[in-house]
This record gives C-alpha cells, sequence and structure tokens, in this order.
C-alpha cells in the first residue's frame, strides 16, 4: 500500500495539470496582492484633509439640524406604531453626533485584510484542488492506463485508496502552499506599506485557525474531485457534476425550501470557515383582515455543523466511489 | 500449483447491457492452455477473445463460469498470481504526457521492481533511445514495444499478448515474432491472440478458436495440420468433369478450381491415380494440398457465422472440442 502511495503520489506531482493549477492560484495570489496592495496604502495629506473638512460640514449639520431631524423620526415611528406596535425607527442610532472615524478611508491592518482575503480565497483554492483531484483519477479512465495499472495491480479497493490518499495529501499541501504565500504575500505587502498594525497574538491565532480551515477544506474538495473523477471517469464530466450541483441543487433548494439550508454545502462551508453562518426561514401567515404576511426566523450553524456535514458528505462519496470502482468493469 | 494449466477456464460467460438488450460476448467458454510454449487463440472480430482477456486479468466481471491461471482461482486469487503474468490488452494505454521511461518507473514501482529493470527492459525493446520522449509522441510500433517492455518488467511466467503486431513495421513484427517464439522455448506461457494467422502459424505450439465466444477447437497445431496435410489431394487431369464424375461415384468429394480438381478424403492418394488410370484418365499432376492455419480457421468461423455444422475437415480437426 505505501509503495502504491508513493507512486501515485509522485504521478500526481509529475503532472502538468497540477502544475498549471498551481500556476493558476499563483496568478490569484497575484490579484489578490494587487487589491491588497490598494487597500493597504497609508492616507495621503490630501486624504486627511478632505476627511477632515468632512467630518466638520457633517458635524455642522447635525449641530443645526440633528434636534429635528430626531424629532421627525420619533414621530414617524409613532404613526407607524399605530398599525404595527413593535415599529422601531432606530431614531437615536441613526441620529447621533457624527463621529471622526466615520469619515475617510482608514487602511486596514494586516490581520484584517489577511482574514478577509483568506475568507475569499477558500472557494478559488477549493475549486483548484478539487481540479486536481478529479484530473489525475479521472485522465486513467480517458487514456485507459488504469487497465494497465490494474494488470500490474489487480486490487481495486488498494488501488483507489492509493489514489485517494495521493489527492488528499497533494491537495493538502498545494493548497496549504497557496494559502501561506497568500497571507505572506499580505504581509510583506502590509509591511511595505507601513499599515501592518497590531499584531495581537489572539488575532494571529485566529489567522492562523482560519488558513488551517480553509486548507482543511480545499483537501476535502480535492477528495471530492477524486471521488467523482472515479465515479464519472471524465475530468469534464466531474466538474460539470459539480458545478450543476452547485447551481441547480443548491441554488434551486435554498429558494425553494430554506428550512434544507442545514443539508446543503454552502451554508455549511461557510460555518465552517466563517465560524458561523446564519440563514432565514420565512414563516407566513394571513391575518384576520387578509394581509398576507412574513416573518423570517433566523437560524445559526455552527462550525462544529459545518465540520460534521463536511466530513460526512465526503466520507459518503468516497465509499459510493469505492464500492463503484469495485464492481464496475474497466474496458 | 506445479503442473497445472497456465490457464484453464470452464463456462465462462459474459453479456453486456445495449441498448438492444442483452448482447452476449462469451459463451460457455472452455479454454485450457497448457503451461509453457505459444498458444494463439483466435477468432474474428467480436467473437469475445479481449472479453475473455479481460476477465481473466479482472477488469471486467464474469456472469458466471469459473477461471484459473496456474491453477490460482481468478479473480478472487489474481493478487497471488498476478506477478507471474505480463498483459497488453487491445492497444497499450499509458500516460501521454509521461515519458516512456517515466510510464515504466511508475508501473515498477507500483510492485516493488528496481529502476534498474527500467532500463533493462527498454535496452530489450529498443527504446532506450527515446526512453525520454513523450509517450504521445510515440509511433503506434513504439507504443507497441513499450507495452511490450511493461510486461516484461515483473518477469512472467505466462504473458498475455492481445493482437501484439498491430501497428508494428515489417522488422517490428518480426521482433514481436521472436520475443514471442524466445519467451516460449524458455519455458515461459505465451497467449497470444492475433488475426495474422500467419504468424500465428509461425510461433505457436498450440492453438484455440473461437467464435461467437464459445470454443470452436483446440489442440496442437502441429498435430491437426500434419494430418490435413495427407487427405486433400489436388489434381491435374485431361477432362476433369469426366474426372469428377467418376471420383465421385467412386466416393470421394472433389470441386473444381480452376482446370484442377480438389479430391478431399484421399488418405491415399495412389489409390486416386489408379481409379482415374483405370478409366483411361491420365494424372499430369498430383499435389497434396497442406491446409494452412488460415483455412482451417476461415473454414470454422464461417461455418459458425452460418450457424452450419463445419466441414468433415474442421470437424476432425484437433484434440479439444
Amino acid at each position: 500500500m505505501m509503495r502504491l502511495l508513493v507512486v501515485e503520489t509522485r504521478r500526481l506531482w509529475l503532472r502538468r495539470l497540477t502544475w498549471f493549477t498551481l500556476f493558476a492560484g499563483l496568478l490569484v495570489i497575484g490579484l489578490t496582492g494587487v487589491a491588497t496592495w490598494q487597500q493597504a496604502q497609508p492616507v495621503s495629506a490630501a486624504e486627511q484633509a478632505q476627511s477632515d473638512n468632512d467630518y466638520q460640514q457633517a458635524l455642522k449639520d447635525w449641530q443645526a439640524n440633528g434636534e429635528q431631524m430626531l424629532k421627525d423620526c420619533l414621530q414617524q415611528q409613532a404613526e407607524a406604531q399605530k398599525t404595527d406596535p413593535k415599529a422601531d425607527f432606530q431614531c437615536q442610532a441613526a441620529n447621533q453626533a457624527p463621529q471622526r472615524e466615520w469619515f475617510g478611508r482608514q487602511p486596514p491592518s494586516f490581520l484584517e485584510i489577511a482574514q478577509n482575503t483568506t475568507r475569499n480565497a477558500a472557494l478559488t483554492v477549493g475549486f483548484l484542488v478539487f481540479l486536481i483531484g478529479a484530473s489525475a483519477v479521472a485522465a486513467e479512465f480517458t487514456t485507459g492506463a488504469i487497465g494497465t495499472w490494474l494488470t500490474f495491480e489487480p486490487r481495486r479497493l488498494r488501488v483507489l485508496t492509493s489514489k485517494l490518499v495521493a489527492t488528499g495529501v497533494t491537495g493538502f499541501l498545494a493548497s496549504a502552499a497557496l494559502v501561506a504565500l497568500l497571507v505572506g504575500t499580505t504581509y510583506a505587502i502590509s509591511r511595505y506599506a507601513g499599515t501592518v498594525g497590531a499584531l495581537p497574538s489572539d488575532g494571529l491565532r485566529a489567522l492562523g485557525l482560519l488558513t488551517l480551515r480553509v486548507t482543511a477544506a480545499a483537501t476535502l474538495a480535492g477528495l471530492v474531485g477524486a471521488s467523482l473523477g472515479a465515479l464519472t471517469r471524465h475530468t469534464g464530466a466531474a466538474i460539470a457534476v459539480a458545478l450543476g450541483y452547485a447551481v441547480a441543487i443548491e441554488g434551486f433548494v435554498r429558494a425553494w425550501k430554506p428550512e434544507l439550508a442545514p443539508f446543503l454545502v454552502d451554508p455549511n462551508l461557510n460555518a465552517w470557515i466563517g465560524g458561523q453562518s446564519t440563514y432565514s426561514v420565512p414563516l407566513c401567515s394571513t391575518n384576520a383582515e387578509g394581509f398576507y404576511s412574513c416573518t423570517y426566523v433566523e437560524h445559526t450553524l455552527w462550525q462544529a455543523d459545518g465540520a460534521r456535514f463536511g466530513g460526512i458528505v465526503v466520507a459518503l462519496l468516497i465509499l459510493v466511489a469505492l464500492w463503484a470502482f469495485r464492481q464496475r468493469d474497466v474496458t | 500449483m506445479s503442473g497445472a494449466p497456465a490457464i484453464e477456464t470452464s463456462g465462462l460467460r459474459k453479456t453486456y447491457r445495449t441498448r438492444r438488450g442483452r448482447q452476449v460476448a462469451v459463451q460457455g467458454l472452455d479454454l485450457h492452455v497448457p503451461a509453457g510454449g505459444v498458444h494463439g487463440f483466435l477468432g474474428p472480430n467480436g467473437s469475445g477473445k479481449t472479453t475473455s482477456i479481460r476477465m481473466l486479468l479482472g477488469l471486467i466481471n464474469a456472469d458466471s463460469g469459473t477461471m484459473t491461471i496456474f491453477g490460482h482461482p481468478v479473480p478472487d486469487d489474481l493478487p497471488a498470481v498476478i506477478d507471474r503474468v505480463g498483459a497488453i490488452v487491445e492497444s497499450p494505454k499509458f500516460f501521454p504526457a509521461f515519458s516512456g521511461r517515466t510510464n515504466l518507473e511508475l508501473l515498477a514501482g507500483a510492485i516493488g521492481a528496481p529502476k534498474s529493470r527500467v532500463g533493462e527492459v527498454l535496452e530489450a525493446t529498443h527504446l532506450a533511445d527515446r526512453a525520454k520522449d513523450h509517450y504521445a509522441a510515440y509511433s503506434l510500433g513504439m507504443k507497441q514495444r513499450l507495452a511490450v517492455a511493461a510486461t516484461l518488467l515483473k518477469d512472467p511466467d505466462l504473458l498475455i499478448f492481445d493482437e501484439p503486431t498491430n501497428g508494428l513495421d515489417p522488422a517490428g513484427i518480426r521482433e514481436v515474432r521472436d520475443t514471442m517464439r524466445d519467451l516460449g522455448q524458455r519455458g515461459k506461457t505465451v497467449l497470444v491472440s492475433s488475426h495474422i494467422l500467419a504468424e500465428v502459424e509461425q510461433v505457436a505450439d498450440t492453438v484455440s478458436i473461437i467464435g461467437r465466444g464459445h470454443l470452436l477447437a483446440s489442440g496442437s497445431v502441429s498435430a491437426i495440420l500434419g494430418s490435413q496435410g495427407t487427405t486433400v489431394v489436388r489434381v491435374g487431369v485431361s477432362e476433369p468433369d469426366r474426372a469428377a464424375t467418376l471420383l465421385a461415384y467412386e466416393g470421394w468429394t472433389t470441386r473444381r478450381e480452376g482446370t484442377h480438381l480438389v479430391v478431399e478424403g484421399a488418405s491415399d492418394p495412389a489409390a486416386v491415380t489408379r481409379a482415374l488410370a483405370l478409366a483411361g484418365l491420365y494424372v499430369h499432376e498430383l499435389t497434396p494440398v497442406v491446409p494452412d492455419l488460415e483455412s482451417v480457421f476461415l473454414d470454422l468461423t464461417t461455418h459458425e457465422q452460418l450457424g452450419a455444422p463445419p466441414t468433415s475437415r474442421a470437424s476432425r480437426w484437433g484434440g479439444r472440442k
């Protein structure tokens, strides 16, 4: 088994598509770096003067009209409460004195940018690793090399398991490298711009855990790709199944039955990566006057929910792929 | 397991689901390939040769029947015997973007063969100079040679070659033929499926002919062809029509072949000349007809396709049927 694993891992790293995919990942990091560069620039003297001016103007407006605006708001709220006693226009909050930090651009710190870019890169990195896994396994069927391979090692469960484990190892290394490079590039840009900001240990720990969660999610995406590659036996078909599911099934189910969100990939993925994700389920009724109205009840999916869902889905998919590979003819 | 046949199948059956319903590919195939020597596995296109080979190698599942390789039941016990089997099924199939050497190194790695073995088999198949080229850039003949090299990585006791000379030039065909003959002489068992019957006839010690998924004939080539050579003669005679009538009256089966007569069942050619001479018909040519594998193959498989029994010549042919 170890021998097969070594050979499969070597094969994966010899594949051009693996390197093309990593190169595509580098391009994405480069583009993200350009956006980071723009965000991380310190505030110029002209921007500072402009924001000071805007603040002073807003303060003057509030001093002149703030009291009246609050009165108007409270009056409108009282009117609304005649039909809906729960109406709350948040008048006090909306009419408080302007604060200086509301005006002008504040360059985000390294930790803020890194958290955002890492979270946003999860889908891209996951897709790239999915592609590595799907193409590595499916290509063996399209070229027919799997037949040659099985004349050397006929134990099919071993063969596919070695491919899946190799994909997992490669996917982990590739995604870890990409995410590390992304964070490293962000730090380098922030440092060059002089806007690194504070680096509290809990902030760094949170960033570290986020990169690990993204890496884990991408590794699972690779396993999903490899399993779909074995089931569909064609890279294009594996991609079509994944995209078709994401667009058609997830989109349709979310619109049709929002209460099924706990069984969908997207909200669980967001919960896993971001710590939690919310979804709203409408509760609709017709009142005595015949008005149809809905209120939305918000539910939360937690990180553990996302981890459990991802683990179960990937495990099931792997089991189905192993069973199918063991049973089906290789022609 | 010593002394066991290299390959033995019994009642092997495989059907495929098609749009027109279930298609029978192999129907109760009983195959016996003795250990050692070259065994030709012949049959027209679609007769089930490749399907049978795929079943033996565990690539496709049989619907029913049993198979053994060197006495090991397969596919269940295939892992125990696979190191003794090298196979090329249909066309060679490798990773096109990898070089020939890389493809072989990966396979060698899977079976724990040393890297030096890769160099040896590349040398043996005259591919060492092109070993670094991508497999996709290889000619069909080079691909075929790489497949042969792959089978030799294991130094197997049984080699299964499915159409090994496809795409090879005459020199390549001779090379593969010599390789097969050499392997057979070294005590290895070579099962060669081919439609180039002249090639098989030159190297095979035994053959099996299948049609429509079941065995039509099987046995030693030399015995079969040798026995056939004494029963058919080609006769050049004046007045062939009259001669044919006369010989038919005497109990021989004849047919016209141009100006000549072909007489079947002529175990004693002198009796033919004597019968004709007594009738005043003088023979100016008498040639024993030695059937080749192709004529026997065509006779058997044509009758199989037509659903009629083969001629007496074919039905007498070989030991097992």
